[in-house]
């Protein structure tokens, strides 16, 4: 394992963590093929011990289940590639987005879409500049969101299933697709 | 009893440390005015210092103000003080910005946050930063601890911890905090225990844990259920405000000291549903006989405006025999 600076506080991190532990700025690791496989190989072999312990197990009282409270969604990732670090959720209460730029540089002339799918842009919406670390993450209304025939996207009817960010960085243009 | 109410009196302008007595971490003793209802002041994330960009000056300045006009009895800060904790010129603006709190003679009881550490090895050295923030301290006196408790009244403990050192089961603080809690259930006349430390253990779920203080929520949702006293946490480093309940325990999220703002989404069953994106503000609890009222008291700093000010929301703890 390595130090290395945290980007958003400068503090030291280690390469094995998770998320920075000063500032909770999430930590991008890429791991090489050979970290991969063993990830790979003793994640089948964990999965297998745990199917064999449930099967031959007697089912007991299950705790119960706690259920996220219904406006709680936070984007997956969805798709592979080098894309933008970005960590999304959304408030299904108050209708509101918010996009956090985990990487160490900002990302310019972005544009947003919801439910965007095939040829359909979906509903987007343009930021000029979205700065990394967290004080600087962009905090959007969904109802901000406008198609093609410039309707608004209604949050009051209408759910917020992917959100795609796509942005010029110093590395070119990438993309973020994440879905709730 | 009459000696323990003059050294309680005394107290009030002057904290100290009665329970020194014992091995470990000192208990501080304010004393509750005798009209009877205690006004304590929670906040955290001020962030005094000279940098730049990180703080929003004037923010920071009219909270101090406003507390101050509060006259309360006690203000308790959950950490980033300061900016940078190796830094002695940060702890001399917060002295400088808070001279007023101090001719008032209120006290201040700080826990420890990342920023306070700030600057110094966490693996070879903090000392240079902790000896920054005992000596700021001086009065109280803090060292060599990192986590100590302060008595409100006959019915409210504090328990102030350092989330930056462990919290886990086998940990010393875990250990003192468990006891602190026994204790104070087995004590009646304690109705309220405040935990404050910096990070917050339910927050919203977009911000990544940051140490042990996941360990504090599971402890208190097993333990809570079977207290006699309420138990209220206040964490700071989000830099906005939050509220949460969970498994009887209240949660706050109150880092809205001065420090850059932190857009939060209110996840998670957040209960304030606050729609404003930046809130500075500090938290002004009353403790009147089984009641404590928590409300939020925000500041729009403005310089063509004047400062607005507004209290979006509130809250309150019974305690219930």
């Amino acid at each position: 394992m390595s130090l290395r600076k945290c980007p958003d506080c400068g503090q030291d991190v280690s390469s094995a963590a998770i998320a920075c532990p000063h500032c909770g700025r999430p930590n991008r690791r890429s791991s090489s093929p050979i970290e991969l496989s063993g990830i790979l190989v003793i994640a089948v072999v964990c999965a297998g011990v745990l199917i064999w312990r449930l099967s031959s197990q007697h089912p007991g009282p299950a705790e119960p289940a706690r259920a996220l409270p219904p406006e709680t969604a936070i984007a997956q990732p969805a798709g592979a590639g080098a894309g933008l670090a970005a960590t999304v959720g959304y408030n299904r209460r108050l209708f509101l987005l918010r996009v956090q730029n985990g990487d160490p540089y900002a990302w310019t002339n972005c544009q947003l879409s919801i439910n965007a799918q095939g040829i359909s842009a979906g509903y987007t919406r343009d930021v000029e500049t979205i700065r990394p670390g967290i004080t600087e993450a962009a905090l959007l209304a969904s109802a901000e969101f406008v198609d093609g025939d410039g309707r608004r996207f209604d949050p009051a009817t209408q759910e917020v299933a992917t959100l795609d960010v796509a942005c010029e960085t110093p590395g070119g243009q990438r993309s973020y697709g994440g879905r709730f | 009893m009459r000696l323990r109410g003059a050294l309680l009196a005394w107290c009030v302008s002057a904290p100290c440390a009665l329970a020194c007595a014992n091995d470990g971490p000192p208990r501080f003793y304010v004393a509750a005015p005798p009209e009877g209802t205690l006004t304590f002041v929670v906040y955290g994330d001020t962030r005094f210092t000279q940098h730049d960009g990180v703080a929003n000056a004037p923010a920071r300045r009219a909270l101090v103000a406003a507390i101050s006009r509060e006259s309360p009895a006690a203000i308790l800060v959950g950490g980033d003080l300061v900016y940078r904790g190796d830094d002695p010129d940060d702890y001399a603006a917060y002295r400088s910005e808070t001279a007023e709190w101090s001719r008032r003679g209120i006290p201040v009881f700080p826990a420890l946050g990342n920023h306070e550490l700030r600057g110094c090895d966490a693996r070879r050295d903090e000392s240079p930063c902790l000896e920054n923030w005992w000596r700021s301290f001086e009065s109280l006196p803090l060292r060599p601890y990192r986590w100590y408790s302060v008595a409100l009244g006959d019915s409210l403990l504090a328990l102030v911890l350092d989330s930056d050192a462990p919290l886990t089961p086998a940990s010393a603080q875990r250990a003192w905090l468990e006891r602190q809690i026994s204790d104070a259930d087995s004590d009646a006349r304690v109705r309220f225990i405040l935990i404050l430390l910096h990070y917050p253990p339910v927050r919203d779920p977009i911000f990544a844990r940051a140490r042990d203080e996941g360990e504090v929520q599971r402890y208190l949702s097993a333990r809570a259920p079977s207290l006699r006293a309420r138990v209220i946490v206040v964490g700071s480093h989000i830099h906005n405000y939050e509220r949460f309940e969970r498994d009887g325990v209240t949660y706050l999220v109150s880092g809205g000291g001065g420090a850059k703002p932190l857009p939060v989404l209110r996840m998670s069953g957040e209960l304030s549903g606050l729609k404003t994106p930046v809130n500075f503000h500090y938290l002004r609890f009353t403790l009147q006989g089984e009641r404590l009222t928590g409300t939020m008291v925000r500041c729009a700093p403005s310089a063509e405006a004047g400062d607005a000010w507004s209290e979006p929301d509130r809250f309150e703890v019974t305690y219930h025999h």
